[in-house]
């Protein structure tokens, strides 16, 4: 149980940007829609957070909400958010131009046409999750996330033409 | 390049620390949205429900006039009840729907079947719509526009009564007629691409052992 949530989820906030920024990167289709889905993964954290036990760890549980919002959210539907502000500078992360960042817009890009829950495995592998925080993200089993890694990878090397070769 | 130069690349690159956010600002506007979408919910609520007690009132009180015989006090109840019926059947069914809400934390297999399940559930109740909210007011209006005809005959003459009598049936046809359209637009245009979207996600993670 949480004693201070407000406190706790300006914490995590701060701790976790980076986690929340890619998967709003993966998953965002414009900058507004961006915007519209970090406001809506920190809507859902905070209304989170109380249930929150504690037995898995915070960065594991943070990815858990913030796919669970990305991957589940109606795109149709009107969102909650009754101010257009921004709160997080998204071309901030490209960071320094050169081959690195330009792989990397690649990457988003390849990671953004893959199916939705490809495109979740992909992005917690490259984050360094294992098999088993994988599968208690997503609630299946770990034989299961091999075989969509697997996939996801071919899909991707595919969509990233040519870059990767040893697919 | 290889698949793990490539996942190097990419947690070389992340760069966390230069995103800076309001953290403070950031949480006033989630609670500022989380207020604002209770607030709407709400209101939403106490509008159906004084509409419905108002309604019930005015026909009520229309039901007991001394002039009116025991068919136009049956059907005008008939109806009152029923517009307290349909406020009740909505605030019975929003709140069993709250308990079934999709919980964000849950595992993300878990989150999409309980998003199916609501979504079916709208599916069903709009698709449904003339059995639990159209039909009873419905077959009330009817009698009453049939009694209120049957008195009108007893005074006047048929070519006078016949044209007119067919205003109130067609108004009420068309009205409820419209809110079942309306309805079963919106099964069309949003809550079947909706579910075919969420069938999609769930064959998406088949396939598998469920370990929840």
């Amino acid at each position: 149980m949480i004693a201070n949530p407000e406190t706790t989820f300006k914490e995590w906030l701060n701790e976790h940007a980076g986690l929340i920024f890619r998967v709003v990167r993966a998953y965002g289709d414009s900058t507004e829609d961006r915007d519209d889905l970090f406001q809506e993964i920190c809507l859902q954290l905070w209304l989170s957070i109380p249930r929150f036990e504690g037995k898995s760890k915070v960065s594991t549980w943070i990815y858990r909400v913030a796919l669970n919002t990305a991957i589940t959210r109606n795109r149709n539907e009107k969102t909650r958010r009754r101010h257009s502000k921004q709160f997080m500078e998204f071309r901030q992360q490209q960071g320094d131009a050169g081959q690195a960042s330009e792989i990397i817009e690649r990457l988003y890009d390849a990671v953004h046409k893959l199916p939705r829950v490809d495109a979740s495995v992909v992005l917690m592998h490259f984050d360094g999750l294992a098999y088993s925080e994988m599968a208690e993200i997503l609630g299946i089993s770990e034989s299961n996330v091999g075989v969509k890694l697997n996939r996801a990878k071919k899909q991707l090397a595919l969509l990233m033409g040519g870059l990767i070769d040893d697919i | 390049m290889t698949f793990d130069e490539l996942k190097k690349t990419w947690q070389d690159s992340q760069t966390a620390p230069k995103l800076t956010i309001d953290s403070e600002m950031l949480l006033r506007e989630v609670k500022g949205n989380q207020d604002a979408f209770e607030s709407s919910i709400f209101w939403r609520d106490f509008r159906e429900v004084a509409v419905a007690l108002i309604m019930f009132v005015v026909i009520m009180k229309g039901a007991f006039n001394p002039e009116n015989n025991i068919w136009i006090i049956g059907s005008l109840v008939v109806v009152a009840i029923s517009m307290l019926y349909v406020a009740g059947f909505f605030i019975v069914d929003r709140h069993i729907q709250k308990r079934k809400r999709p919980r964000h934390n849950d595992p993300l297999l878990a989150c999409v079947e309980s998003s199916l399940i609501q979504v079916n559930h709208q599916i069903w109740l709009l698709k449904n719509v003339l059995w639990w909210y159209l039909l009873i007011p419905g077959i009330a209006m009817m009698v009453f526009f049939i009694v209120v005809l049957v008195d009108l005959l007893k005074v006047l003459p048929v070519s006078m009564v016949l044209p007119s009598s067919f205003v109130g049936p067609l108004i009420l046809v068309l009205i409820f007629g419209g809110i079942y359209w309306l309805n079963q637009l919106v099964v069309r245009k949003g809550l079947i691409p909706r579910k075919q979207e969420l069938e999609e996600l769930l064959k998406g993670l088949a396939n598998s052992n469920k370990i929840i």
